[in-house]
């Protein structure tokens, strides 16, 4: 084990006191990339990726830079970009070339970043292992018997790698927050809206956030003023008023030290975690800084994830409809009727677990099945949601378990849906409410890495970061490696 | 459950969602979705019968734009992902005989 120092922050001061270029950075950057054996990325872009770096030193000697200027980091192939493919880890879109960019890439972009690729994921977003990508399982950065987690999967083993210090992820029931835990980094999913799906390839639209993958919760704050804000292009991304995130964009991020009050939801399913010793130890931690904790009660929770996958299977099920084999993605050979064409194209582009959450979705949605299934569930939503507003009034932020346990090997839980879908058990309680969440490493068991995962109100980011900048502050497991490979290592 | 409930028929919400699906896998995911819809069928104990549905986290009406045009698509930029065209249009098997 090592420590990296292969920060946002440290790149940046290195860039900035020309200690390093970004051509530099980005060519060592996607030379590793090239000799990853993890399955990390589904496509490289070094052309793209060396103007950018090369546009990045000019601005950068101009004195007209951004905090993120010049930095390497890479996007799940979620999120469309016109310079390369974006596929969603499906056959379906293997050679889909978007017209367009999603607006987190332009702003990223805008901001100065140098894409070095695009991360592996599980197909269209669905999954907790990364095993259901059409390019392959992606492999855990610390045990390569082991999965990463799922679905930014790529975009977590690529931080914890060293490929770069950060990757765009999507979260739509833990997807950001259950692959940073396994592969011992930090992610964010943000308050739902606070981002921009444009561009963002949909799975279940009332779910979708897109927020950042990095090595600790300071590198998320930065990268998360950049990707956030209003966009006219997506009619569900809120206007918030964000002045901590401009001041971010011009000052760059100090955290704040408040004490705060948080709350420890209780029962049975907290006290069967199998890293009960590291979550209690971090707690200490916190308490230590000044924080304090008491219990809660989250009465609704265990019902999470039931209607979880309501919803996300039934708004995949009419979200993948556009598929069709007409205008855009894989088409079946010599169809002999429309319908032929429709069936064997879908059937085709669509792996396994796609298939399976279509066909959940087409049953919940079905005639008779609609109130007592996906009605029900938005209900039920509704009590999970006023849990978290209830609770909310008496507690700064809770302290959950990211994972139920450490990650598990590859092939382990393929044969049974069931039991892969409950590893999302933590997750998605914040997914259904639209609150933001965060996980951050909080030390090992079975010699892989594990997370706890801290939730806010609604557009409470900044509380949450803070909390997890002042326990970063005092311990070091966020920047813990499996080896030392870093690229600002070289320099 | 009901027992209309209990029986799923896979070839059906097949042939509704357009996938085919093999004999070989046909029991498989049978299974797998029966498992699925009974880890489900579980939130029916919870009592909703005071509570509205929460279609969103948003919780509000979706903003709608103005219904003008705000940009002129680019039709062969739009259609160079598309599996085959043919004078601009998108081609389809025949549909009429």
């Amino acid at each position: 084990m090592t420590q990296t120092q292969f920060t946002i922050k440290a790149l940046a001061e290195a860039l900035s006191n020309g200690k390093v270029s970004s051509v530099e950075l980005t060519k060592e950057a996607i030379n590793a990339a090239r000799g990853d054996t993890n399955n990390c990325f589904i496509s490289l872009s070094e052309e793209h990726a060396l103007q950018q770096a090369h546009d990045a030193d000019v601005q950068i000697r101009n004195k007209a830079s951004s905090f993120l200027t010049g930095i390497p980091m890479a996007h799940k192939d979620i999120f469309c970009t016109k310079h390369s493919t974006t596929t969603c880890g499906s056959k379906m879109l293997e050679n889909f070339a978007a017209p367009y960019d999603a607006t987190v890439v332009r702003k990223l972009d805008d901001a100065g970043m140098v894409c070095i690729g695009k991360t592996n994921m599980d197909e269209f977003a669905m999954g907790s292992s990364n095993e259901s990508s059409f390019f392959g399982a992606v492999h855990h950065p610390w045990d390569s018997d082991y999965v990463p987690g799922g679905s930014s999967g790529g975009s977590a083993a690529a931080v914890a790698k060293g490929y770069v210090p950060f990757a765009t992820g999507t979260d739509t029931g833990g997807s950001i927050r259950q692959p940073s835990a396994f592969c011992g980094v930090t992610g964010l999913k943000p308050t739902y809206g606070s981002i921009s799906r444009f561009g963002m390839v949909a799975f279940a639209s009332s779910l979708d956030q897109a927020g950042p993958i990095g090595l600790s919760a300071l590198d998320l704050a930065h990268s998360f003023a950049f990707m956030a804000g209003f966009d006219k292009r997506d009619s569900t991304c809120a206007k918030r008023r964000d002045d901590w995130l401009d001041r971010i964009k011009s000052e760059g991020f100090t955290p704040g030290h408040s004490p705060k009050k948080i709350g420890l939801p209780r029962g049975r399913i907290f006290n069967e975690i199998s890293y009960q010793n590291a979550f209690e130890t971090a707690r200490r931690q916190l308490e230590s800084s000044g924080h304090s904790f008491v219990e809660v009660d989250l009465p609704n929770l265990e019902h999470a994830v039931p209607v979880y996958y309501v919803l996300a299977s039934a708004e995949a099920s009419t979200n993948l409809a556009r598929y069709d084999g007409v205008r855009f993605g894989h088409r079946c050979n010599d169809p002999r009727s429309l319908e032929d064409l429709y069936r064997r194209s879908r059937s085709e582009g669509f792996g396994e677990e796609v298939k399976r959450r279509i066909l959940t979705g087409t049953y919940t949605l079905s005639v008779g099945y609609f109130d007592d299934y996906y009605v029900k569930a938005q209900k039920i939503r509704r009590k999970i949601s006023d849990d978290f507003t209830a609770t909310f009034s008496k507690v700064d932020a809770l302290m959950l378990p990211t994972t139920p346990d450490t990650a598990f090997k590859l092939g382990s839980l393929n044969d049974d849906p069931v039991s892969m879908y409950q590893q999302d058990l933590f997750t998605v309680p914040a997914s259904l409410a639209g609150i933001p969440a965060l996980s951050i490493p909080c030390g090992f068991h079975n010699d892989l890495p594990v997370g706890l995962q801290l939730i806010g109100p609604a557009n409470s980011e900044k509380t949450i970061l803070e909390i997890a900048c002042e326990y970063q502050k005092n311990t070091t497991w966020h920047l813990a490696r499996p080896h030392s490979n870093s690229v600002l290592e070289k320099f | 459950m009901t027992d209309k409930k209990n029986h799923i028929d896979i070839l059906h919400l097949a042939n509704l969602a357009k996938v085919e699906i093999d004999e070989a896998a046909e029991l498989k995911l049978e299974s797998d979705i029966k498992s699925i819809i009974k880890m489900i069928s579980k939130m029916m104990e919870v009592d909703t019968s005071d509570t509205l549905p929460l279609k969103s986290p948003l919780d509000s009406a979706q903003r709608l734009r103005p219904d003008q045009v705000s940009e002129k698509p680019n039709r062969d930029l739009l259609q160079r992902g598309a599996p085959e065209i043919k004078d601009g249009f998108f081609t389809v098997p025949r549909v009429i005989e």
